[in-house]
């Protein structure tokens, strides 16, 4: 239904160059398949050589912002005075968009790989930080009354009773995370690569081949709703304890 | 004369708002000694601090004036000697059934062995044998206590301290909880602090009632209950008494 | 009686008003026509369109110029006149035609200039054969920038997959200090982005444009299909003014010279450098323009460079090409 409605809209516009129609990207999805991939990963092919180059960096950035954020979470939110003084930092540098720390991360990082990370880090950090967060500091009082009367002292509380009270709310930011660490992936591969998804978006972008260019985005579509899929079904495995 | 295990002496309890800085004085030179063994129950209206007392008690609270001692020594902080059961179970929905029960052993650091066999045998013990897999959000609410109460047992606690533990529990399994409870107790012979609204609770469970006077509350009347185990709702005795105490609580004390 | 008098004044008076309000429009000049005109990004190749506009050359032919961009590089220009945001545009010849063999209408209707870019490196570097898998960045793929550089590389039996090519990711401005600070080890760009490292010192011209190709075509002046047609009148203007400035430009190369710099920002001794590598002219040579075109589809069929514009897309280049260019 979507299609069609879609096919129409771009023949009456009639701007092939600009809105492609969905046959054509179809047509696309399949040249940039068997089209030969960079150096080193001709085998693979365009799309997915790209694709997994994309992939990598995203892994890696997630990764990073997974550690980074899951850690530095538990502590403000177990730890009052930590709270108090990392708060204003968090909140200061939260709003600011990931597009806007390109020329940033092109300055400190250089090109391709390293600042593609770090943009892809800053987008998955904050929702994976703020879930923690809120997941360590709901932990029920009660639980950690209980705790304390059965003999647990202060470090088996916080491992024992903290942490997996609050693992459903950080599972829910990691898979945010991860969603917005590769939404966050056109922006990252604009500083400076040559290589990746999103660059080649911007590239059939640049040579006026909008059909390869809707072709890229409904693969970043297609690959962000699978790795959604996948964090679903982990999240699934490891808190089927809330099934009632 | 019996064995002073826990000694309560004298304690009072204001709590101060965070807020307006408004002071509630919940417990007022209260004063009880439970000896070894001994079944007492806590009865009271609404906030007559019967709660705040337990959670002294427990050490979750500090006293404002007066003290605690179990065994002769001063209660200052929670400890696995004095078991706590709360009304709303807190389990840990994470763990299971033995999960659960082994949680205080395991943060005692009990040697594997002897972790499996003291949960195991405390399981058994609430009558939950084969359900050590089972996890919480499976478990209906009469098991969910046993659970609760197999946990705090598997520390060997010195008092077992409950704060209205079948409250949330339809009659029907109320009443065996209640069956199920004393035959734990007469098995393992600890004393246990039962707090409690219902008066007829009290009279079938418990050695002595202690009839606490509205907050700030304090020892309005002490009852002991003579009756032997297992006791009838019906018979004449029980009955009386337990009048005895309801016009206790609400005015008179005879 | 004095009634009738009365009618009488106030009908001379009303007749003698109105005369006189028409006679006045008719000595007012004619509303100028809005056209909207795009340009590149600092680039020193379009001085003619800068000086035009300072100096008045557009309103003086009644043209109402609003200046839409600067692009970044040709391709989002040409972007945007096919999404009709621009009437006109100051363009490369390689995104024009490119743009072109995408089927968007659009003529090319005079030159602007030849040459005018180079291959900057690092000092290190002394010849071509040694930027084998060095860093370069270009403009966006399809500038004339990007297949130059192509046409250089396969000059010396190299291909883009020798190099570690950068095309459209850095901004020609920032392409001089990712020279400096090392991120990238050269870059082939319009001027004045080429003197600008030179003048800097840490930066050398390798190679310039005009010696893969004398005289080689660079910018022109493109207009959109409907707009060509229907308002030829505006376009013959806007030539006109294009014109003047050229000449201008030879006549009063130091006034010329301040101009390009307030445009671009950049200082004088980098627009003094650079002046000497630009040749501005009006003309157009449709054969080299045919040239071009061939280069571009025979680069990608044999590998230099990716596909930009391949045979299917234009199948007789010479009725293409003469379809396209429209000089008055």
């Amino acid at each position: 239904m979507f299609l069609l409605i879609w096919e129409g809209a771009a023949l009456l516009a009639d701007i092939p160059q600009l809105f492609p129609t969905p046959v054509a990207v179809i047509v696309a999805l399949g040249q940039l398949l068997v089209a030969p991939g960079p150096p080193g990963m001709v085998w693979a092919g365009e799309l997915m050589s790209n694709t997994l180059i994309s992939l990598w960096r995203v892994v890696v950035g997630f990764a990073l912002a997974a550690v980074t954020g899951v850690f530095l979470g538990i502590i403000i939110g177990w730890w009052r005075n930590a709270r108090d003084l990392l708060e204003p930092v968090i909140e200061i540098l939260r709003p600011i968009p990931p597009l806007a720390w390109i020329p940033l991360a092109m300055l400190w990082f250089g090109l391709g790989f390293k600042p593609a990370v770090f943009l892809i880090w800053l987008g998955a950090f904050f929702p994976i930080l703020l879930n923690t967060v809120l997941g360590m500091e709901n932990t029920p009082h009660k639980l950690i009354e209980v705790a304390r009367t059965l003999g647990a002292g202060p470090w088996q509380i916080l491992f024992k009773v903290g942490v997996p009270s609050a693992a459903p709310s950080i599972m829910v930011g990691l898979r945010i995370g991860i969603g917005i660490g590769w939404m966050c992936l056109v922006a990252a591969e604009l500083t400076g690569s040559n290589s990746g998804l999103g660059y080649m978006i911007m590239y059939y972008y640049s040579t006026m081949e909008a059909s390869k260019t809707v072709a890229g985005m409904l693969m970043i579509g297609i690959v962000g709703y699978l790795m959604f899929l996948g964090l679903k079904k982990l999240e699934d495995n490891m808190l089927f304890w809330k099934t009632a | 004369m019996s064995s002073q295990k826990l000694v309560i002496d004298s304690v009072s309890k204001t709590f101060l708002e965070k807020k307006g800085g408004k002071s509630t004085v919940a417990l007022r030179d209260f004063s009880l000694k439970i000896g070894e063994g001994e079944f007492v129950c806590l009865v009271g209206p609404s906030g007559c601090g019967k709660t705040t007392l337990l959670k002294l008690v427990a050490g979750l609270e500090h006293a404002s004036s007066g003290y605690i001692y179990l065994d002769g020594k001063l209660v200052t902080a929670p400890g696995p000697e004095r078991g706590l059961v709360f009304q709303d179970f807190a389990l840990f929905p994470w763990r299971d059934v033995t999960g659960n029960v082994a949680f205080g052993p395991e943060v005692l650091k009990v040697p594997l062995a002897e972790r499996l066999r003291i949960t195991e045998h405390c399981i058994d013990l609430v009558g939950l044998s084969g359900s050590g897999h089972k996890y919480p959000s499976e478990l209906s609410g009469g098991m969910k206590q046993r659970v609760a109460i197999a946990r705090a047992l598997a520390n060997n606690p010195e008092v077992l301290l409950m704060d209205e533990p079948f409250g949330s529990l339809d009659a029907q399994t109320r009443n065996l909880m209640q069956k199920e409870l004393l035959r734990i107790w007469q098995d393992n012979q600890k004393a246990v602090v039962f707090v409690t609204h219902s008066v007829e609770e009290a009279v079938y469970l418990s050695n002595r009632v202690v009839v606490m006077t509205e907050g700030p509350g304090t020892v309005k009347q002490i009852y002991a209950v003579e009756l032997s185990y297992p006791r009838s709702r019906t018979d004449h005795g029980f009955i009386s008494l337990r009048e005895k105490i309801t016009g206790c609580m609400a005015e008179e004390c005879r | 009686m004095k009634l009738v008098f009365k009618l009488l004044t106030n009908l001379i008076l009303a007749s003698l008003l109105l005369t006189l309000i028409s006679s006045l429009s008719a000595c007012s000049p004619p509303a100028p026509s809005t056209v909207r005109i795009g340009y590149l990004l600092g680039d020193l190749h379009q001085l003619p369109f800068f000086v035009a506009q300072d100096k008045g050359y557009f309103a003086e032919e009644g043209l109402n110029v609003e200046v839409v961009g600067p692009f970044e590089a040709g391709p989002a220009e040409m972007d945007a006149l096919a999404a009709d945001q621009i009437d006109i545009g100051y363009v490369g010849v390689a995104p024009a035609v490119m743009a072109a063999a995408r089927k968007i209408p659009l003529s090319i209707v005079s030159g602007v200039n030849l040459e005018g870019s180079g291959l900057v490196t690092s000092l290190d570097i002394n010849s071509v054969a040694e930027l084998k898998s060095k860093k370069i960045a270009t403009p966006a793929p399809g500038s004339i920038q990007y297949v130059m550089f192509g046409m250089l590389l396969a000059d010396n039996n190299l291909g883009f997959n020798d190099i570690e090519l950068f095309p459209g990711t850095i901004k020609p401005p920032d392409m001089p200090p990712s020279l400096q600070t090392k991120r990238i080890n050269g870059y082939f760009v319009w001027e004045p982005f080429v003197a600008k490292s030179v003048v800097g010192g840490y930066g050398k011209v390798l190679v310039e444009s005009k010696e893969i190709w004398p005289g080689h075509p660079c910018c022109v002046i493109v207009t959109g299909g409907d707009f060509g047609r229907s308002q030829g009148g505006i376009v013959a203007s806007v030539i006109r003014a294009h014109r003047k400035a050229i000449g201008f430009i030879e006549a009063n190369p130091a006034e010329a010279k301040a101009i390009a710099g307030k445009w671009t920002k950049l200082d004088a001794a980098v627009i003094d450098n650079a002046f000497q590598r630009v040749e501005y002219t009006y003309s157009l040579n449709k054969d080299d323009i045919k040239k071009f075109v061939n280069e571009i589809i025979s680069l990608g069929e044999k590998g230099i460079i990716k596909p930009i514009i391949t045979a299917n897309d234009v199948p007789d280049v010479n009725t293409f090409v003469d379809a396209i260019v429209d000089t008055k």
